[in-house]
């Protein structure tokens, strides 16, 4: 387990390099801070000397140089508009997501299993058809929309909840919900697919001639053997959720880090897009390995090593 | 012309004029609400109400976006929405509406000689942490926001071309020196906020010191800023005790804050995002702000067939501003034939205004076309996305009724980062003949604003080199009242008459929403300065 670790590790390790190497091209590509930072009738000389006050002035081989070495030393680096270590900055944001990630998949998979069971159940019932209708049109519709209506519905015309911001439990109800709708759709279809090919199967047959009930045929036999794509899908749209929060988190004023990374690339900030960035894959990679780890667990002919 | 409330006619003669549909529309809603609540209602067990009253004594302002410094010598639009004259004031206030100055923290003026200039400022005034505001202070204050280093907005905005240096001459007489003459330095002041002695002399800071109405109290970063009434303010006190400013990116957030009473003033809203309701109960205000959207000619050694004037002339008239703004700004703004607004010093009335007439434009093209000129050339619209709402939809309308006259023309939309690419080398060899398409928002009320930057050959937008416009632009700059404005009319009459440097399209507007709670008149400047002590809770 150690060495699957270690080796996991080294791995992800030369990814994270070639993506930092990626993010701090392509951060730098897409344009010069002073041209969002100062007014846009500043001359080129009080660009030049914003440039230099950043450090954007050296050539390019050279700032990589510096960056190198900053890394090496953990320093990613300061914001130039926040005037704080980026890494700070990448930190704080991200509990906010993680938290939000952490609320959303478990709605997700509250919704996907039953339904997506349901479908396969009785694949060509109305129940069945309007379950499958239900997570195709959850895997499509695209996270804004759904936030958009909900705060018309839920918050403009009933009341009921705020529209967005911070606060008590009500402020997580739009943005769970609006996060949790695709990976619930996708999981549904997951958990129809693997289960239609699981009560096909000959055990099923078996356990239904012998007279086991419906929610034990499903729960207890079915879903179990059901259960480990929909681990892989569920951790593939966990990472989704955490690298992809930001259209929830800018719609609803959430400050996670998703929030906090498309302001830095708005305002060119590259430190932190480039904090943020390490933040996330991080966690990607822990996720990646928790998931190999749970599904040796739960399948005794998979070995890690 | 401008009313400070005003319907959006559209949607009024949609909604709310036209009983039989309105009243469809309504009982649809009714029926709706009435499922949603049926349906909900079983998920919603327990679920409190938030509350959708602000409490009276303190207010939200739901910003589109997080200011980036709160720093008083910077001049970015999200900074000063939350400090000009609520944190910081200026040594002078100006009205945005007459453009007249008024005291400030200081309560007199005069210039000493064509260098020197002298005011007198309030006694009486303490900064948010206790020190005295004197001459010392506000030397020290001027001098750090025109040290170079520092870089300030306001600095690079308000005042190159000059040098100036602060002193105290007693405790209550700054004097200012200038190197050159400046007749409108104490305009240009009404735009520095005076920051306390403590604030750090060689960085800048986020925790801002001023003498104004509201302490800074703190910057919870990425939710929320929060400022609290000064107990000592030297002026009337303000009614809201304090202000929270939150931000959301998305207009129809911002609108739903404002409709469900959890914000009471919101700025730059979509206009698809109003309901009818929120116009006809006086919720969304549309006001004019002093911002010109406008296609700007390249005419750095001019290509064809932009070189030629009646071509100019015929863009002019070839474009439909009426149709132009009903389309793009749904019917909210004014057609323009100066670059700036006209309650600016320098605009002249004598300006005939451009009549959309296709067939006189076609036949000025045809014209030019007999003498050679090679009006089939493709002419570039480097639009810029996102400059005003449907940038790209105003581009493609403007390039359509532009080919409907005889030109050969084409969009390409490009963001900020790429548009100011082709903009500051756009005059290389090579280019092709175009023009960009520009917002220009002049806030000082003074055309000289709007001449350098545009039209003078250094200025930073400027595509002319008309040694006449220099030598106009520089004798109209040492000049003030009557004379200056007159100088300045002169160079308006004889860019928009003769030069045809440009196509003005639109004077814009912004709406504003304004909750139940509260009561606020906007003013032209009000998409860029909301000062909270203007707004009164409501009885």
């Amino acid at each position: 387990m150690t060495a699957f670790i270690l080796k996991r590790l080294a791995h992800s390790l030369i990814t994270l390099a070639i993506f930092l190497t990626l993010i701090f091209v392509f951060v730098r590509l897409s344009g010069n801070p002073a041209d969002l930072y100062l007014p846009l009738n500043s001359t080129q000389e009080m660009r030049d000397a914003f440039a230099a006050r950043i450090g954007l002035d050296q050539p390019i081989y050279v700032q990589f140089g510096r960056f190198v070495l900053d890394l090496m030393h953990l320093d990613f680096g300061d914001s130039f508009v926040r005037e704080q270590p980026a890494m700070t900055v990448a930190l704080s944001a991200f509990p906010r997501t993680l938290m939000l990630a952490a609320l959303a998949m478990p709605v997700a998979l509250l919704i996907a299993i039953p339904l997506g069971s349901a479908a396969a159940y009785r694949p060509f019932s109305i129940g069945g058809r309007t379950a499958t209708v239900g997570a195709l049109t959850a895997a499509s519709v695209p996270d804004f929309w759904i936030g958009i209506m909900g705060v018309l519905w839920f918050s403009v015309m009933l009341g009921w909840l705020p529209t967005s911001g911070t606060g008590g439990w009500q402020y997580w109800v739009l943005p769970v919900v609006a996060l949790a709708a695709r990976p619930a759709g996708i999981l549904a279809q997951v958990v129809r697919g693997t289960m239609v090919q699981t009560l096909a199967s000959p055990y099923i047959k078996a356990a239904r001639a012998k007279g086991v009930g419906k929610s034990a045929l499903i729960f207890k036999h079915a879903f179990r053997n059901a259960t480990l794509p929909v681990i892989t899908v569920g951790g593939e749209q966990l990472a989704g959720v955490l690298s992809g929060a930001i259209v929830v988190e800018t719609i609803f004023g959430w400050p996670g880090i998703g929030k906090t990374m498309i302001d830095s690339i708005l305002q060119r900030d590259f430190s932190v897009v480039q904090a943020s960035a390490v933040v996330i894959a991080c966690s990607i990679f822990l996720l990646n390995i928790m998931i190999d780890i749970l599904y040796a667990r739960l399948d005794p002919r998979i070995r890690l090593g | 012309m401008w009313s400070g409330r005003r319907y959006c006619p559209d949607v009024v003669q949609k909604t709310g004029q036209s009983g039989k549909l309105s009243d469809r529309i309504r009982e649809r809603e009714m029926d709706l609400r009435q499922t949603a609540v049926l349906v909900l209602s079983i998920a919603a067990l327990g679920v409190t109400i938030p509350a959708r009253a602000a409490p009276p004594d303190s207010l939200t302002v739901v910003l589109p976006e997080e200011p980036q410094s709160l720093e008083l010598c910077e001049s970015g639009t999200s900074i000063r929405r939350v400090t000009q004259r609520n944190v910081g004031e200026p040594l002078v206030f100006r009205d945005p509406t007459t453009q007249d100055l008024n005291p400030g923290l200081a309560v007199s003026w005069e210039r000493v000689d064509d260098t020197t200039w002298r005011f007198k400022l309030r006694d009486g005034v303490t900064f948010h942490n206790g020190e005295a505001f004197n001459a010392e202070a506000a030397a020290r204050s001027l001098n750090r926001t025109w040290t170079k280093e520092l870089a300030c907005g306001v600095n690079q905005q308000y005042f190159q071309g000059n040098t100036y240096t602060a002193a105290a001459v007693d405790p209550t007489t700054l004097e200012i020196k200038t190197e050159t003459l400046d007749a409108i330095l104490p305009l240009r002041l009404s735009f520095l906020a005076i920051s306390a002695p403590a604030t750090p002399q060689n960085e800048k800071t986020v925790e801002p010191i001023g003498t104004g109405p509201y302490r800074f109290v703190n910057w919870a970063r990425g939710e929320r800023i929060r400022l609290e009434k000064y107990d000592d303010y030297w002026g009337d006190a303000p009614a809201i005790a304090a202000v929270d400013y939150q931000w959301r990116q998305e207009s129809s957030i911002r609108a739903a804050m404002v409709q469900t009473g959890e914000a009471d003033i919101t700025l730059s809203v979509a206009s698809q995002d109003i309901l009818p309701e929120d116009w006809e109960e006086g919720r969304a205000v549309n006001f004019p702000i002093p911002g010109v959207a406008l296609l700007r000619f390249d005419m750095v050694d001019p290509l064809q067939p932009i070189s030629d004037l009646r071509v100019r002339k015929a863009i002019n008239m070839a474009i439909d501003r009426q149709g132009f703004i009903d389309v793009v700004f749904n019917g909210l703004g004014q057609p323009a034939n100066h670059v700036f607004s006209p309650t600016t010093i320098g605009y002249d009335d004598t300006v005939p205004a451009w009549k959309y007439d296709p067939d006189a434009a076609r036949q000025l093209i045809e014209e030019a076309k007999a003498d050679g000129v090679a009006v089939d050339n493709e002419i570039v619209i480097y639009g810029r996305l996102g400059v005003y709402e449907n940038a790209t939809e105003g581009m493609e309308l403007v390039a359509s009724m532009l080919n409907e006259v005889g030109l050969n023309v084409r969009v390409e939309m490009l963001a900020l980062q790429a548009w100011l690419g082709v903009l500051r080398s756009s005059y290389e060899d090579g280019r092709p003949t175009n023009m960009m398409q520009q917002s220009h928002e002049n806030v000082t009320g003074d055309a000289v604003f709007t001449f350098n930057p545009q039209y003078a050959s250094t200025g930073p937008f400027s595509a002319l080199r008309d040694e006449k416009v220099d030598s106009m632009i520089k004798a109209a700059q040492p000049l003030s009242g009557s004379e200056r404005a007159e100088a300045l009319k002169a160079i308006s009459h004889y860019l928009y008459t003769e030069v045809i440097p440009d196509a003005p399209i639109a004077v814009t507007t912004s709406t504003m929403m304004i909750s139940d709670a509260v009561s606020y008149k906007p003013t032209p400047l009000s998409f860029e300065e909301v000062i909270v002590s203007d707004i009164r809770p409501k009885d």
